[in-house]
């Protein structure tokens, strides 16, 4: 399964970056919201994992972009801080499927995109099936 | 490896050691051109004094010395102009166009001999026109004075000043066998006051035709070699012997000593081109040396942290991290572990560390945690307690609270009443973080008051904390700090302590306005049945905005024996009273609404309207 993590704050990209590739995936990473979107460009991943606050292009921006375009079916997680209550209903709205509040954590995370992808194997996203059921 | 850890503070040093250098070589840059000026000024080149008569233009005058009239021009630091020249002389240099040791003499050209006098301390020798000649020479005046006599020993000729042809009428040559032909050598003595001397013939007076011209010759030391900046400067080109001719780009420069020869003005502004040429190359080698060592410090630095976050994170995420000693995870990089030991490198860790503790939480949110205690970085913050700089205790105290260092609170606990705001509200916030409604024991010994923001932020710290451990703060009402007294009765209102009921209607005594007010919304929120009563009886006495308050939250927590009571301030004189006590009454329910209307009916105007807004807000 490919991850996107946008994520501004260098420690946390890394910190999600490892864990992730620790857990078999194949993450990509992009430290603004422009970084994210060509990234999508050149390879359109299964989970999107992105900061709502983002220089260039914010979270809610990349998460417009995807569902009127790219690709519907990609998953999801918004990470916001406390507060920005606003900016998560602004992206279920968008279309995000989950939000997860800093601080996190990363089992919790991890746990949350194993759960959607499940349902959106279910509901028969083909291009990820067999890599999700080995992950899983 | 060990190029890239170079301490922050080096690229500021050798900054200033670059800037120091070109400081330094601007300066002797400056100082040395200063000298040449002098030096030039020191060594004069022949020139000679024209008397400026009639109608005489620079190209006529310039035709007369084999000059082109933009020389003469330049030499003098005029404009060129093809008129009448105004000044009322001109200095004209001899230079290798015009002036020779020799006697050799071009086509067109009539040789005039220039002299010098040994040991004659005048400046300016005068040829009188009708001179006699003498024996030995000329007949030279000076003050009316005769000079003849010094003349006979010491007249040398010293080179010849080559003029045109036109101006045979005015200049002849005079006849060498008449005077000492001795030719200078070698360097003149100093001491030694030269004279050069163009003659004129004394038979000018004859010519009647040309206006009397009377030339005056400057006193200049000669050197061994006069004309040395003729090589600097290009000659002059003369396009034909018209007065027509090209206008040449860099003027001849000829330096000199006295008045009547300043440096030229394109002397000037070519000297002042070339120190801003080399001030601007200075500065520019400097700004892009210095941008350049600053890039490669930011590449470094990036690479450095990149290595350090590295080593973090995998830390952070490894499983069996901390089952042993630390040290024996770092071995991995021992560059890394190295850098641990520099202080730099030791916050850089202690702000990530914070930083991952902030938005990390769970099992590898605790890692932060202890990786923070196993590289001992707890002392670099408790260190900073005990520094002079604020921002430093600030940060310390931060960073101790964060990672919730509980045994640090006597010494943040010390910095309570620091009489720096940011510290106090620091220490205060982590005595808070550290412990919930258990640090508010500060308010005890607090002597400074809590500004809005603090209170606001207190507030929201110990919203999460558990309302059982709420201390008892009867006493903070009691403080003669009216922000302690003012918080605390927020502290009752929010977390509302119905049972300091009493003690907060005691506050509704104070002298105070504003903590009346509060009081006033806190009694709101902690109301009982004697509340509204307590708040008719001190209606009275209160001020326009507490009396406004008052009818505003009997209107939320009265009933219908306080009607009366709203119907009396309907009657009042104010306006805001009238519409504030209108709305009291109509959500008091149905009956106080049926009052209000029938009321508003029978007063007519303004209640009408003022009863048609409230309902119309309703």
């Amino acid at each position: 399964m490919v991850i996107l993590v946008a994520e501004d704050d260098p420690l946390i990209l890394m910190t999600l970056e490892t864990y992730f590739i620790k857990e078999g995936h194949e993450v990509i990473t992009a430290n603004n919201g422009r970084e994210a979107l060509m990234q999508i460009e050149e390879k359109v991943p299964d989970v999107i994992i992105t900061d709502v606050m983002m220089p260039f292009y914010s979270g809610l921006e990349i998460i417009a972009r995807i569902k009127n375009g790219v690709n519907k079916k990609i998953v999801v997680i918004v990470l916001s801080a406390l507060g920005q209550e606003r900016a998560v209903k602004e992206a279920f709205d968008l279309g995000a499927d989950d939000y997860v509040t800093k601080p996190f954590s990363l089992v919790e995370l991890s746990m949350r995109v194993k759960r959607l992808v499940k349902i959106k194997v279910r509901n028969g996203v083909p291009e990820f099936m067999e890599n999700v059921q080995t992950t899983l | 490896m060990s190029s890239v850890f170079i301490s922050s503070n080096g690229h500021k040093r050798l900054f200033a050691k670059i800037l120091c250098t070109a400081l330094f070589c601007v300066s002797f840059y400056a100082s040395f051109s200063q000298k040449g000026l002098k030096s030039n000024n020191s060594k004069p080149h022949l020139h000679l004094r024209h008397v400026v008569q009639g109608k005489e233009t620079f190209n006529s005058i310039g035709r007369l010395y084999r000059l082109t009239g933009e020389e003469v021009a330049d030499y003098n630091n005029l404009e060129y102009y093809n008129a009448a020249v105004l000044p009322k002389y001109l200095t004209i240099p001899l230079n290798k166009k015009n002036y020779s040791k020799g006697k050799k003499a071009g086509s067109n050209e009539i040789l005039v001999p220039v002299f010098r006098v040994n040991g004659s301390s005048e400046r300016i020798v005068q040829f009188k026109k009708n001179s006699k000649r003498t024996a030995s020479g000329f007949s030279l005046i000076y003050n009316n004075n005769r000079l003849v006599s010094k003349f006979d020993s010491k007249l040398v000729i010293d080179g010849f000043l080559h003029t045109s042809k036109t101006s045979q009428t005015v200049f002849t040559t005079i006849p060498i066998d008449d005077v000492k032909t001795t030719i200078p050598t070698g360097i003149v003595n100093p001491k030694q006051e030269l004279v050069p001397l163009a003659k004129v013939d004394p038979n000018i007076n004859t010519s009647n035709e040309a206006p009397p011209r009377k030339i005056i010759l400057q006193q200049a030391v000669i050197d061994s070699v006069p004309i040395a900046h003729t090589a600097v400067t290009p000659t002059p080109k003369i396009v034909s012997s018209s007065i027509k001719t090209e206008r040449k780009k860099v003027a001849p420069t000829y330096p000199d000593n006295t008045a009547y020869r300043p440096v030229s003005r394109v002397d000037k502004v070519y000297l002042l081109v070339k120190i801003q040429i080399v001030i601007c190359a200075f500065l520019v080698v400097a700004i892009f040396t210095y941008m350049a060592i600053k890039n490669r410090r930011e590449v470094f630095k990036k690479r450095l942290d990149g290595s350090l976050r590295t080593l973090l994170i995998r830390e952070i995420l490894t499983e069996d991290s901390f089952t042993d000693n630390i040290n024996s995870s770092l071995t991995f990089s021992e560059i890394l572990k190295k850098q641990l030991q520099k202080k730099s490198n030791r916050q850089f860790v202690i702000n990530e560390i914070i930083n991952g503790r902030k938005n990390i939480k769970g099992r590898f949110g605790d890692n932060f945690l202890r990786l923070y205690l196993k590289l001992r970085l707890d002392q670099d913050s408790s260190t900073k307690l005990k520094s002079k700089n604020w921002n430093n205790v600030a940060k310390g105290i931060q960073e101790l609270a964060i990672m919730e260092q509980h045994h640090k609170m006597p010494e943040i606990f010390n910095e309570i009443n620091s009489s720096n705001e940011h510290v106090r509200m620091e220490a205060q916030t982590a005595l808070v973080h550290l412990s919930g409604f258990g640090g508010l024991w500060f308010l005890n010994v607090l002597n400074y008051p809590i500004s809005e923001w603090q209170q606001m932020r207190l507030i929201s710290m110990l919203s999460s904390s558990p309302v059982s451990d709420i201390p008892d703060l009867h006493l903070l009402l009691s403080s003669p700090n009216e922000s302690l007294v003012i918080f605390t009765l927020r502290l009752i209102g929010q977390f509302q302590q119905r049972s300091m009921h009493n003690e907060v209607v005691k506050c509704l005594r104070y002298k105070s306005e504003k903590v009346r007010f509060v009081a006033l919304r806190c009694l709101k929120e902690i109301y009982n049945q004697h509340t509204a009563n307590i708040f008719i009886r001190r209606f009275a006495n209160e001020t326009r905005r507490n009396k406004i308050t008052i009818v505003k939250i009997i209107g939320e927590i009265g009933n219908e024996e306080h009607t009366d009571f709203l119907l009396e301030v309907l009657a009042l004189y104010d306006d805001t009273l009238k519409i504030t006590a209108a709305r009291a009454l109509s959500n008091m329910g149905n009956n106080a609404g049926y009052l209000l209307e029938e009321y508003c009916i029978t007063h007519g105007d303004p209640y009408s309207k003022i009863f048609l807004h409230v309902k119309s807000a309703v």
